[in-house]
């Protein structure tokens, strides 16, 4: 029988439940068999012959349960479709649920400290400086009537040119310097605060739908319990019914005697058995 | 574990795994020991047994137990051959 290389074609089958321990043992008899005796009745043979109680083997029912489709999950907070989507396993709580994948928002809390400082808006100074036609002249003599159109300036508000250039440099690295440090004292908090509300928000999201799945399953069991408690009823039904049957025929033993039976003999008479 | 192909009830093509096959031989017949690798609750697994007919050369029908006298065989055999394991 080479059933290796030929066509098997599956008509119907008992199905049993095998102790691991025991399918390992008949699966290493089987390679036993096959490379140690030339046959396999012999080793049958041999097995069949003593009685033996010791291997288990459970009869399982015939009809097999409905097979569940249990798909792989994945959590991804922040996408509520996801969630809803989820399908509890047969046998999910079995599992912590620490061991599910959840995939938590990555939190950026720190802000990147290399990024350049100047992308913070920093507004520019709006200078409007009147440059005379003779820069030392009104130096000098510290007022100008009239600069063609310009802005009136007086002259304690004119640097020269290079102190006008530090100032300025000065005051603008002040705002900055300001600029950098309101960032870093506020938008962590913000945005920790932010990340952790979305967590959390996911993670209700998670224990709402497993006690959706819980109410679910606890309906299942009532209904179960509820068939059980029929059958049971039905059975304690036939108990009484059999035992009262049991009982009638026993009366009716004991009110009409014994009940014989006849054999047929060669003779022609009838003897009482 | 040996894997052997079968065409199932639904007539599609299914590996499974060979546990064991063996024959009784005072009752002349041949019986299969198949296995999907399903798990049957703690540290026990569903497998699926057949009686062999050979319709033709190279082509095997496996088909169920009805009558529970061989299925009691069946059974003892199986008890024996995994205590002589």
């Amino acid at each position: 029988m080479n059933l290796e290389n030929g066509k098997v074609i599956l008509d119907s089958f008992r199905v049993i439940g095998l102790k691991n321990s025991d399918m390992e043992k008949l699966f290493a008899a089987s390679q036993k068999q096959e490379s140690s005796f030339s046959g396999v009745d012999q080793v049958i043979e041999a097995a069949l012959a003593p009685d033996s109680e010791t291997v288990v083997v459970t009869d399982a029912p015939k009809v097999e349960a409905p097979v569940m489709q249990v798909e792989p999950q994945s959590f991804t907070p922040g996408v509520a479709d996801t969630v809803s989507g989820f399908t509890a396993q047969p046998n999910m709580f079995d599992v912590p649920v620490e061991n599910q994948s959840v995939s938590e928002p990555q939190m950026n809390v720190m802000p990147n400290y290399n990024e350049p400082v100047f992308t913070q808006p920093v507004p520019e100074q709006n200078m409007n400086v009147g440059m005379t036609p003779d820069f030392n002249n009104v130096y000098n003599n510290g007022y100008v009537e009239d600069v063609q159109g310009g802005p009136q300036v007086s002259v304690d508000n004119l640097d020269t040119p290079q102190t006008f250039y530090d100032r300025v440099e000065q005051e603008n690295s002040n705002q900055v310097t300001q600029a950098q440090n309101d960032y870093y004292n506020q938008d962590p908090a913000i945005l920790m605060v932010d990340n952790i509300k979305k967590v959390i928000e996911d993670k209700n999201s998670i224990i709402k739908d497993l006690s959706d799945r819980v109410n679910v399953l606890e309906n299942q069991l009532r209904v179960s319990e509820e068939a059980r408690k029929v059958s049971e009823a039905q059975r304690l039904a036939a108990e009484t019914t059999l035992a009262e049957a049991r009982r009638a025929e026993s009366m009716n033993m004991s009110q009409n005697g014994p009940v014989l039976t006849y054999q047929q003999q060669p003779n022609g008479y009838q003897q009482a058995a | 574990m040996k894997k052997i192909t079968v065409q199932n009830m639904e007539g599609t093509m299914e590996e499974m795994d060979l546990v064991n096959h063996f024959d009784i031989k005072d009752i002349n017949r041949n019986f299969v020991i198949l296995s999907k690798g399903e798990p049957l609750g703690e540290g026990m697994s569903k497998v699926y047994i057949s009686e062999v007919l050979e319709e033709s050369p190279g082509v095997f029908k496996l088909v169920g137990i009805t009558d529970e006298s061989i299925w009691d065989r069946v059974k003892q055999a199986m008890k024996e051959i995994v205590q002589g394991g």
